[in-house]
């Protein structure tokens, strides 16, 4: 009887040393996987530039009257095929045409009044400035393969080219040209001349 | 190859396919052929064109133009960060090399007087004076252009080059940096001192002597809200 009682109790006392063993399997492996995962390593970069001075080449005074802003994105892109992929290279360019007219082509003789009429002789509408591209602003939007300075290039006057045909239209130069009559007219309306003649040297 | 492929455009596909088989066939001779690359062949495709314009209906007379060089600098240094039980680490890692850019870059800033509001408000006439009070003068930046040919770089032998997406970032927060200083410049100064020089023989021509025109601006003017930013 009492050889089974040891019995018993020696099984009990093993049931309690497994509990107590899966017990602290359990709550020590819950402490490890916490601090495992609360665990992190990372390569980082920082993506900002240096505080760099800046030079002013040049200043100069102008005259330069814009009467149409045409804001213009252009998405131009080029392939290179290799044996197995293709490289690719998308950019989309930012610029803003600027048609106006030069002041400094205006004649002496520009402004004439003949009795109460203010006779005006405008210089052709033009593109005021053809450095419109803002490349700084340039968003890459694929770019696949390794690419040089001559592709970038590339891309930039073939952007330019697009623009140039986009914006510069005859449609355009119309719409500049009839803003700068209503403009031109009102201001001179404003400081005293009712009868404004205006006229466009082409 | 890129003949085969401008002759018979219908079968560039299949014949792709073939040739990539026979390539993989071929391989061990071919990784030891250098002068494949040269096959490569540069095409511009101009059917992907996005064309977004904005026409704009303005009057505004731009008196002063900066040219503005700057060289744009960024050195990469890799950082190895994180937490490790319970502690925060943040390193260098000058074993694995550095990236350094310097990327040349113009800008051209331009100042321009808005006469789209100007009114009769803008003009006062006492017998044959006439005082022109100008609006504020604003300042734009026009057009930005990246030397590409003088940038240089140095990439570490264990480090990727340089993507076109970090290039752009870097070039735009170059030009950011240029709009920022503008204030610096001068430029408001010289508008208004152009805006003078090109409307006086204008209005000359109108019947007024010299010494009866007057060019007036407002004198609180606050240099940060003379700049205009483009709408991103």
């Amino acid at each position: 009887m009492k050889q089974k009682e040891k019995k018993y109790l020696a099984i009990g006392c093993g049931l309690l040393l497994v509990g107590c063993l899966l017990c602290g399997f359990i709550f020590g492996g819950r402490y490890i996987y916490n601090k495992v995962t609360s665990n992190s390593l990372s390569l980082t970069t920082d993506n900002r530039i240096d505080v760099t001075p800046q030079q002013v080449r040049a200043m100069r005074a102008i005259g330069q009257w814009e009467f149409l802003a045409l804001t213009d994105e252009e998405m131009v892109d080029t392939i290179r095929q290799g044996f197995f992929f293709d490289d690719q290279l998308v950019r989309i360019y930012y610029g803003t045409l600027r048609l106006g007219i030069d002041m400094q082509q205006l004649s002496d003789s520009a402004f004439t009044s003949r009795g109460d009429t203010l006779d005006v002789t405008l210089p052709a509408i033009q593109l005021l400035d053809y450095n419109f591209i803002d490349e700084a602003r340039t968003r890459s939007f694929i770019s696949k393969g390794n690419w040089d300075a001559s592709d970038r290039e590339a891309l930039y006057r073939r952007a330019k080219a697009k623009m140039l045909r986009q914006c510069l239209t005859p449609r355009n130069i119309r719409r500049a040209r009839q803003n700068a009559e209503e403009q031109v007219t009102d201001m001179l309306r404003v400081m005293g001349f009712e009868k404004v003649n205006l006229k466009w040297k082409d | 190859m890129a003949f085969f492929y401008y002759l018979c455009p219908k079968f560039a596909n299949k014949m792709r396919f073939y040739l990539f088989l026979l390539t993989v066939l071929l391989l061990p001779v071919l990784s030891a052929c250098s002068s494949c690359d040269k096959q490569q062949t540069l095409v511009d495709s101009d059917y992907q064109t996005l064309l977004i314009t904005q026409i704009q209906d303005c009057s505004r007379l731009y008196t002063a133009e900066y040219q503005i060089h700057k060289i744009i600098t960024h050195d990469d240094v890799l950082r190895l960060q994180g937490q490790l039980t319970g502690e925060n680490y943040d390193f260098e890692l000058p074993m694995l090399g550095d990236r350094k850019i310097a990327i040349p870059m113009d800008a051209t800033v331009k100042a321009y007087i808005d006469f789209s509001g100007f009114s009769e408000e803008n003009v006062e006439r006492e017998d044959d004076k006439i005082t022109i009070i100008l609006p504020d003068p604003k300042v734009t930046l026009t057009s930005s252009k990246i030397d590409h040919a003088n940038i240089k770089k140095y990439v570490a032998l264990l480090r990727s080059d340089f993507t076109d997406e970090e290039l752009s970032s870097y070039e735009r927060q170059g030009r950011e940096a240029i709009i920022a200083t503008i204030p610096e410049l001068g430029i408001i100064e010289s508008a208004r001192q152009n805006a003078a020089r090109v409307l006086v023989p204008m209005i000359k021509q109108l019947g007024y002597s010299e010494r009866n025109i007057t060019i007036a601006f407002r004198q609180d003017l606050d240099p940060q809200t003379v700049i205009e930013r483009n709408k991103e």
